[in-house]
């Protein structure tokens, strides 16, 4: 009987080694149910100060590209660019010594790549080189600042019309320069055949705007191993009157040592001058040393590919996010509208935008990274094709910000917006965007933070 | 005899001493609302009382411990020592947009009764308190944006009450009895709250907290027998104070981006917010009839709106319980009592406009055991709570309660031949 009484005791403990499995079951109670403590803040109110910042020069050989033409934008910035290089000798044989000189053209290809106004002519004349084309020995390179002497009297001239589709230019050159390599040949003279003596008899052109043209900047093909690569053709004929033979001088293939061809890096002597004027215009006096502020420029800033003009965005407070407590950043995202009246379409924009950190002395330190990856994060291009006006960029700066808010204190970085640089391809494609004072094309930051209601 | 009764004791108070925190620490509930207060209720009542609907301000019986009412504990034969433990198996239906059922059970209470003086009853015990058991998502708005934002809530924990109680005898017919209880358990909250605006960073809130805090209970009973033979009228009320739970915690806060990095932005050991637990009151009556049937009704009132938020509204309980007497008979089941209760609750809290209140039927018998006072008492309760309005849950249950009140003789003096 006494035992029955332990009964409940062993029961009691049969019932606390139970464990009844709780299912995981998830509701969805709505809004309104209890009140959540964590709150996400959207704060687009904080300061954002704008650079158009400049660098002294860069590097334009071994690009695929060469630039020539002269375009002034609405800003009133001139942008000037020349475009020099080199031929090889001929790779011809023995002439006849019948055969007749007929005429010399050099032969150019437009690659698409334009900056400026389509719709007028642009006029363009080659000069011949006096001076050897010559690169930085140390970098190998040749700078956009650099020009070498030419003759005064062009060799030829030729015109571009883009409202029409263009593709191969031949145009007529010099008849003596023809002449004179065609006699070369037939003379059997090594001045054309060996590349050294080539080279050093004919120096080189370069491409150059006239006066008159103004509204145009061109992208001329520039890999040494297409087809359409420059070149100087002589014609000649040889029993017949138009047989319509020729022997070229092709666009310059060179080795750095023998055996080192490569036509990604090869065009060690060909390059672009490319030059901003920025006289008469707000950034008057732009340089390395001296960034000018959108609160100089009617709340204006821009960027031109090649890294030749940047924009500095600098978020001065962010520390300031710590008056809502506790949190954290979710995401940071910053809308950057293209000013309306310095595009006609789409294709006028750059598709994407890059950041580069870089510390209060301008130095470089790394692109901004999508968080928790080595991805870099690039500001992508939101086309509106009804509204214009709408056309935005969007840059997720989440990690700039998340880092900046760890990180008690002064910046440690500041933001250096640029156009990204396609491979070996030069681009001084340029945005100008409004900044976050500016009247219809305003930058704006978003941060998104969360706080907490409660007691921590 | 005494060897006997001794035996379980100790046994029972090994139990006690060594089991307590593992035992009530289940997680037994799945309910969003027990994200409120301190959790759902484990038990309205224990053994007799919960048959009865709950009641229990007014109730009296000598072989019986009734947990309502300290003051009741003057009721118990000055010879007697009660033990009183019990377990139920529940069984909840869950639905909001679909139904979800789950079962759970556990111990219900384990407590002692006996005397200390002919006028001094005492007892004390230990039983799971609540339960917190919950995962659920809340939606809300960015402040300055219309964009979404929702949590994933997830709770577990539970506190369990430690009590000693005292019924002092003053007359024959009233009685005064207070109860100090002391109550403990964990509690953690873990909130992960994700924008749509980048929903791959999402912001996780961790807290787990210790609480632990002591409430006391004051009572009366008056009782008088009416003018009939058996009949007999008793009032009760109990008074609580307000109380307030306090912890420790340790609050941690950490922001994930694109799953791979996680930024710990706050991570503390801190005081943990206040439980409020509100003032308590309630009276009851009840009346015995000519010892053949037993009639209750109790009222209790808790101003949760007290409360410092917006969710909690004041709670009135009601409820009511019948029984039929035991007789003196030889057939077994003469010997039984019958009973049957309601209980209607307003629920402490009010979500999306509508108050989730708790009603509930129960029914229930006591079988004596043979050859000695102790009774087994099985009862089930059924009962709804909650709403599906406005995307509510309703929980709809069943359970079975089955408690144990053992009794035994420990303060006969043996006179030997």
């Amino acid at each position: 009987m006494r035992l029955f009484q332990l009964f409940p005791v062993f029961l009691m403990l049969l019932f606390v080694s139970c464990e009844f499995e709780t299912a995981n079951i998830k509701y969805n109670m709505g809004n309104d149910f209890i009140n959540d403590p964590t709150n996400v803040l959207m704060i687009d109110t904080l300061t954002v100060k704008t650079f158009t910042t400049a660098i002294d020069s860069f590097a334009t050989s071994q690009s695929k590209r060469l630039l020539a033409g002269r375009y002034i934008n609405s800003l009133g910035i001139e942008t000037y660019s020349e475009a020099y290089f080199r031929f090889d000798a001929s790779e011809i044989g023995s002439l006849h010594a019948t055969s007749k000189f007929d005429s010399v053209v050099m032969i150019l290809q437009y690659d698409g790549y334009k900056l400026g106004d389509t719709t007028s002519l642009a006029h363009f004349e080659v000069f011949r080189l006096t001076e050897d084309i010559v690169y930085d020995e140390t970098t190998l390179k040749i700078y956009n600042h650099q020009q070498f002497e030419a003759m005064p009297e062009a060799l030829g001239k030729f015109t571009l019309d883009l409202s029409k589709s263009v593709d191969t230019i031949s145009f007529k050159i010099n008849d003596e320069l023809g002449k004179e390599l065609f006699d070369y040949a037939i003379n059997q003279n090594d001045t054309i055949f060996d590349s050294e003596l080539f080279k050093e008899y004919f120096k080189g052109v370069v491409i150059k705007p006239t006066d008159n043209t103004q509204s145009l900047i061109a992208g001329f093909t520039a890999n040494p191993d297409s087809a359409f690569a420059p070149r100087i053709r002589v014609y000649y004929n040889d029993y017949r009157p138009n047989d319509d033979l020729y022997m070229d001088f092709p666009f310059e293939k060179f080795e750095l040592y023998a055996g080192s061809y490569s036509s990604d890096n090869s065009n060690y002597c060909a390059f672009s001058h490319i030059v901003n004027n920025y006289k008469g215009s707000k950034w008057e006096g732009i340089s390395f040393e001296n960034p000018i502020s959108s609160s100089e420029t009617e709340n204006i800033a821009f960027m031109q590919g090649s890294n030749m003009h940047s924009v500095n965005i600098m978020i001065p407070y962010i520390d300031n996010l710590y008056q809502f407590g506790v949190g954290s950043i979710i995401k940071a995202e910053l809308h950057i509208e293209p000013i309306e009246e310095t595009f006609i379409s789409k294709n006028r924009l750059p598709s994407m935008l890059q950041i580069n950190l870089i510390d209060t002395k301008y130095r470089y330190y790394n692109p901004l990274y999508i968080t928790g990856t080595t991805d870099v994060a690039y500001g992508t291009l939101e086309y509106d094709n009804v509204f214009k006006e709408k056309t935005h960029y969007v840059y997720d700066v989440t990690n700039y910000v998340k880092t900046e808010f760890e990180d008690f204190g002064d910046p440690l970085y500041t933001m250096l917006m640029l156009i990204p640089n396609s491979s070996n391809q030069l681009n001084i494609d340029q945005l100008i965007i409004g900044d976050n004072k500016h009247n219809s094309n305003k930058m704006k930051l978003k941060i998104y933070l969360t706080n907490f209601n409660e007691q921590l | 005899m005494i060897k006997y009764s001794k035996t379980i004791y100790s046994i029972c108070v090994i139990v006690l001493l060594v089991l307590p925190t593992a035992l009530f620490s289940q997680n037994n509930t799945s309910s969003p609302y027990s994200v409120f207060g301190i959790g759902d209720l484990s038990n309205v009542a224990y053994g007799r009382n919960v048959a009865l609907g709950g009641t229990g301000y007014a109730l009296r019986g000598a072989n019986f411990l009734n947990l309502k009412n300290p003051a009741s504990l003057t009721s118990i034969d000055t010879l007697s020592f009660l033990f009183e433990t019990g377990v139920f198996l529940k069984y909840t239906q869950n639905t909001s947009e679909i139904n979800r059922y789950f079962p759970d059970g556990n111990l219900s209470h384990l407590t002692f009764g006996h005397r200390y003086t002919p006028w001094l009853m005492g007892n004390y015990g230990i039983m799971p308190l609540s339960d917190i058991g919950y995962h659920f998502r809340t939606i809300k708005t960015t402040e300055g944006e219309e964009s979404i934002i929702y949590t994933d809530w997830i709770g577990s924990g539970g506190f369990n009450k430690l009590f000693y109680g005292l019924g002092l005898k003053i007359s024959k017919n009233f009685s005064l009895g207070g109860e100090a209880a002391y109550i403990y358990g964990p509690l953690v909250q873990t909130r992960k709250t994700t924008a749509l605006v980048n929903p791959e960073n999402t912001t996780t809130y961790y807290a787990n907290s210790r609480y632990s805090g002591f409430t006391f209970k004051g009572g009366f009973q008056f009782s008088a027998n009416l003018g009939s033979k058996g009949s007999n009228l008793t009032l009760g009320g109990v008074f609580s104070p307000a109380q307030q739970l306090g912890g420790r915690s340790i609050v941690s806060i950490q922001q994930s981006y694109s799953s791979s990095v996680a930024v710990e932005v706050y991570n503390k050991e801190t005081r943990a917010d206040k439980i409020y637990l509100p003032m308590n009151y309630g009276g009851g009556a009840s009346l015995i009839w000519r010892s053949k049937f037993l009639l209750t009704a109790d009222y209790e009132f808790a101003p949760w709106s007290d409360n410092n938020s917006r969710e909690y509204i004041d709670q009135q309980i009601f409820s009511a319980g019948f029984e039929l007497l035991p007789k003196s008979s030889l057939k077994y089941f003469e010997r039984c009592s019958y009973r049957a209760g309601f209980r209607y609750d307003t629920g402490y809290f009010k979500s999306k406009g509508h108050t989730i209140d708790d009603m509930r039927f129960s029914i229930g018998a006591g079988f004596p055991m043979q050859k000695s006072r102790s009774t087994l008492n099985v009862s089930i309760e059924a009962g709804q709570r909650g709403t599906i309005s406005s995307g509510l849950i309703r929980e709809r249950y069943a359970k079975l309660n089955l408690a144990f009140s053992l009794h035994d003789y420990w303060f006969v003096k043996r006179k030997f031949d």
